[in-house]
């Protein structure tokens, strides 16, 4: 007892009066200084202690200089940068595109005229008796009707011109056997010698003739039926010439080709619309003069030649077809595959495919800029929208950091409440609020989170509300473990004697909970924040990556790797997904070790 | 000691029932729209039943037509004898697909463990033993490397490395889909484990760091306690005191924590088998969780739940039982 007894007078007496005894004068204290000077001792407010400490820890301090750093490029640095978040880029691209098609013309082209009916059998047969006729020479050929309607005959008009002319079956009467009765479709032959012959046609008979006029008969089920053959007229013309207007904004009726094709070979000379046209040979090809004003001018150039764009119209002008025509040849002659030209002051490449000639030409496109490798202007390339990379991640990483913030705040809010109040009245309260903590605990976080993004994903929630709906679910996950922690140490706290004086002093509880008790959690909890920061970047960062976090428009830097995560984006866009990957490594890196930190810093019974 | 496990059993089980009903809860309000147009898709997929009859289902299994609290123990009942109804993304009942998956989850994790136990413990206990030198702040930086790396990043930067540029390991899946081998040879188990080469290292690179901290704080806690002080004015030799005396010691809370981390062997790793493909739980969960099949998932919920208890009731246990200490209480 007397060992312990400690002389506060004593104590009180020397503290007095050592202010006096010390020396005051600076530039003394190197001689006269004592060994139990309190001078000597330099005396740190707790929280200059605590960052003496921090600072010598040389993880905190890299911890620190990787987040001030990474604060100011995200914050400051998207000041610099020329770009804003969402500025999408576009290029100009030169593209080999297909430009044309030129070919000599193999098959024909075949016109109707207006109001005939043509069997379709008979129609598709056209090309190949076309083609028999010009191997064996003959000048007409006759196709067979498989329905009997009609007959046919094809004939060469001349060159590359083909006439299908029809003659159609016209039913005179039918004769009942059985009756003796007729009935004619076709008056005119209603004569007592027609009919005279029909009674006496035998009923194997397919034709007879009367007057010089030849019937057809067919007999079925006691019943005669008489036909007579129409003259030939014709119904199609078909042919490989291939229509060239001199004015590509014309365009050509199939009524006005039908008169050209019949033209061409017979007088040369024709009216439609009320306009004269005459028909020149010149070549292998004719050209069709319309008449304006009493003078011949150029109109249409028929060759068995066809060239278009690749988009199917007819828009080249005349002397790019022949200049074609031309290059083909030569082509041909010299058994060339490839060749390349110009015309106008555009360049053109000319090259075979199969029977046809295809013409690309370099052109201008204005594209979205998407996935371009780095570059001057874009440091890290740009991304599958055409957003300069750079400019995304420190958008993104506003966001990411702010998020972390954000929950944390919320985390903190909810659990030094609950914690507080636990801890402070013990019991009953206690009890329940540690069994809530238990439940959240078990609760499986990251699967409800992703859940959570597949329903927002389905009912197509705006991207700002489902970041804020995101941060407010993980705040409420996160606040268990603050709760925890608060209440252990308020349990032990609220056993000292300062407590005891804030109860003396007849503070109010929530006074004593928050101005006395949660004060000296603080050390614990900036740790715990810390730590939780790096936790919730890294949470916000997988659930984008996996789609069901922040979405486009929002960058987070989760969100940007998620646009290349396939195998081929993997290899092939390092340039993106690299960068990103490891800036959100260095923040959770930094805020663990400023957290270390921070706890060594805080509680120096740890560094034994 | 009895009486603390049955208390705590109890305990859990209580909380287990209050869990269950929490799910329920999530599950009962779930925005009905929601529901409504997963089973609209559902119903647009050839074969499928039409829209209401999907609707109806969701009632029957779940009791959606009755109020919250019979709902949840018509549920409850039906769970407790492992029904959990039809999955609806791989129509087949929910205990069938986990029972065919489950087995591809554990033995990734258990590999897992086993590496994490042989590297992050005797790295852990050399770093205490070596405070502040160059070997314990490296073990300490590349801990915390590890912890902070995310695990999508370390699966895409092992598989660019490994699968992409060296082309060394599979990219994904779990077997070569041009194999001929049986399902049940000795070839076929050798392409199984080829393709878990990645998910496997993937793992090992963030857990290791979390354990390798744990064994280093509680070995330093040892090393600076009475009786190694003891020990070594005892003239114990450096080997013995490490081994012997502080090692044993140090064993107490890692065992604690390994215990607790057993049932999650069972849990799966979502990401990293997403990414590698691998059918384990984790995978399969992700694909129902994003899908909107919502047996699967009340399943899978009810599932790490049950987990998470089992881990915290194991570790309470195991404290209590290798250390003497805590029996007391």
């Amino acid at each position: 007892m007397s060992k312990n007894t400690f002389d506060w007078r004593k104590a009180v007496e020397e503290e007095i009066n050592k202010p006096s005894e010390a020396p005051a004068p600076e530039q003394e204290t190197s001689e006269q200084i004592a060994l139990d000077d309190t001078q000597r001792i330099k005396v740190l407010s707790p929280g200059r202690l605590v960052f003496k400490r921090f600072i010598r820890s040389k993880l905190a301090i890299t911890g620190s200089i990787i987040l001030i750093l990474m604060f100011v490029f995200c914050f400051l640095g998207a000041a610099f940068t020329p770009y804003k978040e969402s500025d999408v880029f576009h290029v100009y691209k030169y593209q080999n595109a297909d430009y044309g098609v030129a070919q000599e013309k193999i098959d024909y082209d075949k016109y109707t005229i207006e109001g005939a009916v043509i069997n379709d059998t008979v129609n598709a047969y056209v090309t190949s008796k076309a083609n028999e006729m010009i191997a064996s020479g003959l000048t007409s050929i006759e196709i067979a009707d498989p329905s009997g309607e009609g007959l046919y005959v094809l004939c060469e008009l001349g060159e590359n011109v083909f006439e299908l002319r029809k003659s159609d079956k016209n039913q005179i009467v039918i004769y009942n056997t059985s009756g003796g009765t007729f009935t004619f479709s076709l008056s005119e032959f209603d004569t007592p010698e027609f009919r005279n012959a029909v009674e006496n046609l035998a009923s194997t008979t397919k034709s007879f003739t009367l007057g010089g006029q030849t019937f057809l008969v067919n007999y079925a089920s006691k019943q005669f039926t008489i036909y007579i053959m129409s003259e030939y007229q014709p119904v199609m013309l078909a042919t490989k010439y291939v229509f060239h207007n001199y004015d590509t904004a014309n365009v050509l009726t199939d009524d006005y080709k039908i008169q050209v094709l019949s033209a061409i070979y017979d007088t040369g000379v024709f009216t439609y619309g009320g306009k004269n046209y005459i028909v020149t040979p010149d070549d292998e090809a004719f050209i069709i003069k319309q008449q304006i004003d009493g003078e011949y001018q150029d109109y249409v150039m028929l060759m068995t030649f066809s060239a278009q764009r690749s988009t199917g119209e007819d828009s080249l002008s005349i002397d790019y077809k022949l200049n074609l025509l031309d290059l083909i040849e030569t082509m041909e002659s010299q058994h060339l595959t490839n060749l390349e030209f110009t015309f106008g002051d555009e360049t053109f490449n000319l090259y075979r495919a199969d029977l046809s000639f295809r013409i690309q030409q370099v052109q201008e496109l204005y594209l979205i800029d998407i996935f371009n490798a780095p570059s001057g202007e874009h440091p890290l390339g740009t991304d599958s929208n055409g957003m300069d990379v750079l400019t995304r991640i420190m958008y993104g990483g506003r966001i990411s950091l702010m998020i972390g913030f954000v929950v944390v705040f919320f985390e903190v809010f909810i659990g030094v409440i609950l914690g507080g109040i636990a801890g402070y009245f013990g019991g009953w309260i206690d009890n329940l609020l540690m069994r809530l903590v238990d439940l959240f605990n078990c609760l499986p976080f990251f699967p409800i989170l992703i859940m959570l993004g597949a329903v927002f994903d389905k009912l197509n929630v705006d991207s700002y509300m489902r970041l804020l709906y995101l941060m407010i679910a993980m705040g409420i996950m996160g606040w268990p473990g603050v709760a925890r922690l608060v209440r252990g140490q308020i349990l032990s706290l609220r056993e000292q004697e300062f407590m005891l004086a804030a109860e003396a002093s007849g503070l109010s509880t929530r006074r004593k909970i928050f101005k006395h008790l949660v004060p000296n959690v603080m050390p614990q909890l900036i740790v715990n924040a810390t730590m939780s920061l790096g936790y919730v970047i890294l949470t916000e960062s997988t659930l984008s990556f996996l789609g069901l976090g922040a979405k486009y428009p929002i960058a987070t830097w989760g969100q940007i790797i998620n646009g290349v995560k396939d195998s081929y984006s993997l290899l092939h866009y390092t340039y993106i997904w690299i960068p990103v990957g490891l800036l959100i490594c260095l923040a959770v890196i930094a805020f663990n070790f400023v957290g270390d930190g921070l706890r060594d810093a805080f509680d120096p019974k740890m560094k034994r | 000691m009895t009486k603390f496990i049955i208390k705590r059993v109890l305990i859990s089980a209580v909380l287990l029932f209050v869990i269950m009903f929490c799910i329920y809860l999530i599950m009962r309000f779930m925005p009905n729209s929601y529901i409504e147009t997963v089973a609209r898709q559902l119903s647009q997929k050839p074969g499928s039943r039409p829209y209401t009859e999907w609707l109806a289902l969701l009632n029957v299994q779940y009791g959606m037509d009755k109020d919250v609290f019979s709902g949840f123990i018509f549920w409850f009942k039906d769970a407790m004898t492992g029904n959990f109804g039809d999955s609806w993304y791989f129509t087949v009942p929910v205990i069938d697909k986990f029972k065919e998956v489950i087995w591809n989850s554990f033995f990734l994790s258990a590999i897992t463990m086993i590496l994490e136990l042989v590297i992050a413990i005797p790295l852990g206990v050399l770093a205490a033993r070596k405070q502040y030198s160059v070997t314990d702040y490296t073990i300490t930086v590349v801990a915390l490397i590890g912890i902070s790396l995310p695990s999508f990043f370390t699966a895409s930067l092992l598989q660019y490395a490994f699968a992409l540029k060296l082309d060394w390991l599979p990219l994904s899946g779990m077997v070569d889909p041009r194999t001929t081998a049986a399902p049940d040879s000795f070839a076929y188990l050798l392409d199984v484990g080829y393709h878990y080469i990645l998910p496997i290292l993937t793992l090992v690179i963030i857990s290791i760091g979390g354990l390798m901290r744990y064994t280093r704080t509680n070995m330093l806690e040892v090393l600076n306690s009475d009786y190694i002080r003891t020990a070594r004015a005892k003239g114990l030799s450096e080997k013995r005191v490490i081994n012997y005396h502080a090692f044993r010691n140090t064993l107490i809370p890692i065992v604690t924590i390994v215990g607790g981390m057993l049932p999650g062997l069972f849990g799966g790793a979502m990401i990293t088998e997403t990414i590698f493909e691998l059918k384990g739980i984790g995978y399969t969960s992700f694909l129902a969780l994003i899908n909107g099949d919502i047996p699967f998932t009340m399943f899978y919920l009810t599932f790490m739940a049950i987990l998470t208890l089992l881990g915290t009731l194991i570790a309470d246990i195991l404290y209590a039982v290798v250390d003497p200490r805590v029996r007391v209480n």
